[in-house]
């Protein structure tokens, strides 16, 4: 058995391919590449991969991460070249690693996301310090299990944020959050924009801001040596 | 980009207007042609359809024309592209459509008409032809509900009949060649393509009853001989997002010899031509490679009719089960070969079993020249049975011709006898088991034997389903059936004249638009459409017609005989069958224009 962790890059158009979607599409562009994946046992068989985090849709990300299981041996230069002549516009394959064996999932070991934020209008270093020092950091977070809104702190989770110089294209302020990403503590970056423009009393159309990924840490190596 | 952007994040499933599937084409748009496939319904429906697939591929072969697609935006991107000043664009450039060289429509089925006239108003063209100028692109038309192109005549500068495979490709290089020479210059060029209808150059008369008196040489449809000469796409675009067919699909052959008299596409696909076996064989592993698909099926109007469907059936399962592909074989006749591939298809996860009796009697059956009996029926249902299969789908048509209300007991009778095959292998229980009777409303096609026959009114239909309804109100019965008022619109629109393009274009001025979708139909705006044009509904739909009568289709020849079809309506009048004109030639004079290789060959 042999594991493989894939970094690519989902931009442009191939942001609004849903996680579930993009799921479904490289099932099929690893089986036309000849690359058999290992499967589950059970009545309901299903093929071994899963992605570090799923990126929200309309996120743009840079260095993805997903993990396969094959049975057999692969070169990963193979893999790496054989993904990336398939790949549809929007999608990059960066890299192609063979993995730890012990690592079950990436999502149980991520840590931190890195993300980067455009948001139109004019911002101050102040404006974000007296945010991020606010005792709580209150937003309304749809709760999994009741599926009803419920106020959250999410304080603690915001492990740094700051505002960028420059402006974009379309001249939005950039910002930068490092935000929690452990299975238990998990952060959206929907809940800091929905946080900080609610602190400073500005109301922005959601579709005007976009987000980036940069990265998705994690808690430990998972390179084969 | 930044607009389109900010559009998407607002919308359901954003991924339909992206463009970049699996094997989509990208080229520079300084291209000779730039080519819009327009599907005039959503992308879902759109996607699935293996036509879009075949052009857009034969196209794109072509380094001088860039083929994209174009489908009907939902109603929630409609409206922000309407209120945001956003032109209907195409996928793959995001470029708009009105500043492409060609939209080409494909006419899958009448509703979606409307759908047509909404999209050419979304790019910001003209709908009307007379009031476009040069600068606007060409808008053609093609597909099977070409065969009738009267109702969409105003709209569509050029129809496309029959087989698209090489018409299409040499219009478009026409196109370039007389590019700067003006429209009307490549219209008349263009009209002397076998194929092409250009209803620029046909003045229609009517008489003061409303009856049309021009006469006319009609155009012949586009034959493409030899289905193994032309291309079958072995790289087809693969969805990103949910559509309704989501698989690898081979055509296996284009035609039928079966003869049944309502069935528009089993003439005007004639005559029958097969791909031979190793061609298919190789086009489903290189699509399977190419796409990364799980499963894969075979496209043809009646799959086992292939003339080595064993040997086709055996070396496709073969290569599946080698390859964990899953094969579905749609539209088996069910004789013990197909109950043998049935079963090792099917060996774990049995889908129902589908059986288009069409009508209740065998009389009716004879009528309608459909060549399936009640024994063969229950024959293959008792198999079915035995073999683990639970449910039976059966399907019906209503508003044939000579029909009577023992014919809709017919119905009801089947499906009850089925349950008692059932009962009687469990033990007198029924068990877990289920027969769907699906009952669909007959809508007289043109190029048919019964072109000619009135459909039954929507009042008629009402009467008939609610009949039947109290039959089939059984346990282990499911009974569905189609809407009336769809229907007789379907029939205006399938057998309309010219003048029916004032209601369609009122019936869309009304509001009309997504007419296929029942959440989005509203019948009485036809109806009020059609009062405002002054003309009668009735007049095209439940009338009969006379077998001297000029037909809005006569501007068409579709290969198959006019005295064929009205010798074939004579018959199905004593309910005279006709055979399968594989066992020998039943004379509907396609060979008059194309070789009929497969003619005969069961002799």
């Amino acid at each position: 058995m042999s594991k493989y962790l894939i970094k690519f890059n989902k931009l442009s158009y191939a942001k609004y391919i849903s996680h579930l979607d993009m799921n479904r599409m490289f099932r099929r562009i690893i089986r036309a590449s000849g690359i058999k994946l290992s499967y589950s046992q059970g009545y309901n068989p299903h093929p071994k991969m899963n992605f570090a985090q799923p990126l929200p849709l309309a996120y743009e990300g840079y260095n993805e991460m997903l993990m396969i299981e094959c049975d057999e041996f692969y070169e990963t230069d193979f893999i790496e070249k054989a993904l990336s002549e398939r790949m549809p516009l929007g999608f990059e394959i960066l890299s192609c690693v063979e993995m730890d064996q012990d690592i079950k999932s990436l999502a149980a070991i991520a840590n931190y996301s890195n993300y980067t934020l455009f948001i139109p209008g004019e911002y101050t270093v102040e404006d974000v310090a007296g945010y991020l020092n606010q005792a709580e950091i209150k937003a309304l977070k749809r709760m999994k299990k009741t599926k009803e809104y419920a106020w959250v702190d999410i304080k603690d989770k915001i492990l740094a944020f700051e505002l960028l110089e420059g402006k974009d294209e379309i001249q939005r302020s950039p910002f930068s959050l490092k935000a929690d990403s452990r299975a238990e503590s998990i952060l959206s970056p929907e809940l800091v924009i929905q946080s900080f423009l609610n602190y400073l009393n500005k109301e922005i159309p959601r579709e005007e801001i976009d987000v980036e990924r940069n990265e998705v840490a994690l808690l430990k190596s998972v390179d084969k040596f | 980009m930044y607009k389109l952007d900010s559009i998407l994040k607002r919308v359901e499933k954003p991924a339909r207007y992206i463009g970049n599937e699996i094997n989509a084409v990208h080229k520079d748009n300084h291209v000779g042609c730039n080519f819009a496939f327009a599907f005039p319904d959503t992308y879902e429906i759109g996607m699935s359809y293996t036509g879009l697939q075949i052009l857009y591929n034969i196209l794109n072969k072509e380094d001088d024309i860039w083929c994209q697609r174009v489908f009907a935006p939902a109603r929630d991107m409609e409206e922000i592209m309407r209120n945001e000043n956003i032109p209907l664009f195409a996928l793959e450039s995001k470029m708009n459509v009105k500043d492409m060289d060609i939209i080409g429509f494909t006419l899958q089925y009448e509703m979606s008409y409307t759908n047509i006239l909404n999209m050419l108003d979304l790019a910001g063209i003209p709908l009307l032809r007379e009031e476009r100028d040069d600068s606007f692109p060409l808008v053609i038309a093609g597909g099977p509900c070409a065969f009738n192109p009267e109702p969409l005549a105003d709209f569509i500068d050029v129809f496309l009949i029959g087989d698209g495979e090489e018409l299409l490709p040499e219009l478009c290089e026409l196109y370039v060649e007389y590019k700067g020479k003006g429209k009307d210059a490549f219209l008349g060029a263009v009209s002397r393509l076998q194929g092409v209808y250009v209803p620029k150059l046909y003045e229609i008369s009517y008489d003061e009853n409303g009856f049309i008196t021009s006469e006319f040489k009609p155009v012949l449809r586009a034959i493409v001989d030899d289905l193994d000469k032309v291309d079958f796409p072995t790289k087809p675009l693969v969805p990103l997002s949910d559509v309704v067919h989501d698989r690898a699909i081979v055509e296996s052959f284009r035609g039928c010899t079966r003869g049944c008299r309502f069935c528009q596409a089993g003439m005007i696909y004639r005559p029958i031509r097969e791909r031979s076996k190793d061609n298919i064989i190789n086009i489903a592993k290189s699509e399977i490679e190419n796409t990364g698909h799980d499963e894969l099926s075979l496209l043809s109007l009646s799959t086992s009719d292939y003339s080595d469907f064993k040997g086709l059936a055996l070396g496709l399962l073969d290569y599946c089960s080698a390859n964990n592909v899953a094969l579905s074989l749609p539209s088996l006749r069910l004789d013990s070969f197909s109950f043998e591939v049935l079963n090792e298809i099917q060996k774990y996860k049995k889908s129902g079993l589908t059986f288009a009796v069409e009508a209740g009697s065998q009389r009716l059956r004879d009528v309608i020249n459909k060549g399936i009996t009640e024994d063969d029926i229950y024959e293959a249902v008792s198999k079915a049975i035995d073999l683990g299969w639970r449910n039976v789908k059966l399907y019906f048509m209503i508003g044939l011709p000579g029909e009577t209300y023992e014919d809709l007991d017919g119905i009801a009778n089947i499906a009850k006898h089925i349950l008692d095959i059932k009962r009687e292998k469990n033990g007198g229980k029924l068990g877990k088991f289920n027969v769907t009777v699906s009952v669909s409303n007959f809508v007289p096609k043109a190029f048919t034997p019964f072109q000619w026959l009135g459909q039954n009114t929507a009042k008629e239909f009402e009467e008939k389903h609610n009949y039947l309804a109290s039959q089939l109100y059984v346990k282990g019965i499911t009974f569905n059936y189609h809407d009336n008022k769809t229907s007789e619109l379907e029939a205006l629109l399938a057998r309309g004249d010219r003048r029916v393009g004032k209601i369609l274009l009122n019936a869309y001025k009304l509001g009309a638009k997504m007419d296929s979708w029942s959440e989005h139909f509203d019948p009485e705006l036809w109806h009020k459409a059609a009062q405002l044009a002054g003309l009668s509904i009735d007049f095209y739909t439940s009338r009969e017609r006379d077998v001297n009568e000029a037909l809005p289709w006569d501007i068409i020849d579709c290969g198959v005989s006019k005295a064929y079809l009205l010798s074939e309506y004579e018959k199905s009048k004593k309910a005279l069958t006709t055979h399968d004109c594989r066992l020998s030639c039943t004379g509907c004079g396609m060979n008059r224009y194309t070789e009929c290789k497969w003619g005969g060959c069961n002799e």
